[in-house]
């Protein structure tokens, strides 16, 4: 039901994960003497030989510099800006419609309605037929492309086909005849619950 | 009644794949804590004309290291490996989390587009409630992958064959009812209990 930022994950996650494996499989071919052999030319003579410290004194005077350290700076406010927003999208969102405006004529007024409301009624629709022991709903888009996502729990002894079509041709057509428009997009989640049992006994 | 005409939005998948919630978080907290870190180094120097204590740190213990050294080699190997397991984790399909009911006879006039699922964890319990009424079984657990229900039930019964085939032909009779597709393949392994 809620939404969670998958593609943004697996685009973020290849990146960093890209930029880290080429730079630790540089650093290790660097470390271990292997580049010098594959690189040729004036190039060798840029890679540090296996003695050299990993930061020379070079790179101390590389950061006195005060462009350098603005430099610095700004990307360092960037990277943390970038994780935070990066961190913040993990909470997952329902992305529920703001409030429905069905409008009449507009000199007559205005009439609005929250998805709340709507979606207080469908669940209370749902959890009204046989079979069904508790749901949830959201309702997505407009007014006038609506778009209803549903999940419910069933018992495990109902006919789901059977309760599949009394949800569509019950809540679902209600909620389209009250919105005067046809559901652009429904979705249905299924959960299943054990059927209440009662236990008894009977001596023959 | 007439109303705003508002551009249409792509609905929101059920049926979906691993979001891969946990390293995305580990990485973007990395991510943040060394854009902080950078961030407050640089502003520190800007401000006090000298780098804080913790570069100073860093310097002496990393950045004087030699690229031979074992320390070196490490740290750029873990560099890499960590790089490897964020690439397939983010390139890895994974497995999703639902069975797709198949929707061709429940269409309706006011529904233009429909997406119905069960759960995998809906299929399990699905699965075993309706093992659970074959006669003669103790106990039921189910696995469910995204094209398999793997049933293992106890039963005090030395007919274990017959009580395999019953089992399998229940459960798949039931998610059969329901048009899951693809349809999982039913498979039971039945241990026998001291009566």
């Amino acid at each position: 039901m809620r939404v969670f930022s998958s593609g943004l994950n697996r685009t973020w996650l290849a990146i960093v994960g890209l930029v880290l494996l080429l730079t630790g499989a540089l650093a290790t071919m660097v470390a271990t003497g292997l580049l010098t052999k594959v690189v040729s030319g004036s190039a060798r003579t840029s890679v540090p030989a296996s003695g050299d410290r990993l930061l020379e004194r070079g790179a101390t005077d590389f950061f006195a510099d005060q462009g350098v350290i603005i430099a610095t700076a700004v990307l360092g406010v960037v990277l943390a800006l970038l994780g935070l927003a990066w961190l913040i999208a993990q909470v997952p969102h329902t992305k529920a419609a703001a409030t429905l405006r069905l409008r009449d004529d507009a000199s007559m007024g205005l009439t609005s309605a929250t998805s709340a409301v709507l979606t207080d009624v469908v669940v209370a629709d749902l959890e009204t037929l046989p079979g069904v022991n508790s749901a949830t709903a959201v309702l997505r888009g407009s007014a006038s492309h609506p778009q209803l996502t549903v999940t419910l729990t069933a018992s495990d002894r109902t006919d789901v086909r059977s309760l599949l079509r009394a949800i569509q041709t019950g809540p679902v057509r209600r909620l389209a005849r009250s919105l005067d428009t046809t559901v652009e997009h429904l979705g249905i989640q299924v959960d299943v619950s054990p059927e209440r049992r009662t236990s008894d006994s009977v001596t023959l | 009644m007439s109303r705003e005409d508002t551009p249409t939005v792509s609905p929101v998948s059920l049926r979906r794949r691993p979001s891969r919630t946990v390293p995305a978080t580990i990485a973007a907290v990395c991510v943040t804590a060394v854009g902080g870190l950078l961030a407050w180094a640089a502003i520190a120097r800007l401000v006090d004309s000298r780098w804080p204590s913790f570069v100073g740190w860093t310097h002496r213990n990393v950045g004087d290291l030699t690229w031979g050294s074992a320390a070196a080699i490490t740290i750029a190997v873990v560099l890499a490996l960590v790089g490897l397991v964020l690439l397939v984790s983010a390139l890895a399909p994974g497995k999703p989390n639902a069975f797709v009911i198949d929707d061709s006879d429940l269409g309706s006039d006011e529904v233009a587009s429909t997406e119905l699922i069960m759960t995998r964890k809906a299929v399990a319990k699905l699965a075993t409630a309706h093992a659970h009424q074959v006669s003669g079984i103790d106990s039921v657990s189910a696995t469910v992958t995204s094209r398999a229900v793997r049933l293992t039930v106890s039963s005090p019964s030395a007919q274990r064959d017959d009580l395999s085939q019953r089992v399998t032909a229940a459960v798949r009779e039931a998610l059969d009812a329901v048009r899951l597709t693809p349809a999982p393949q039913v498979t039971t392994t039945v241990r026998t209990t001291q009566p």
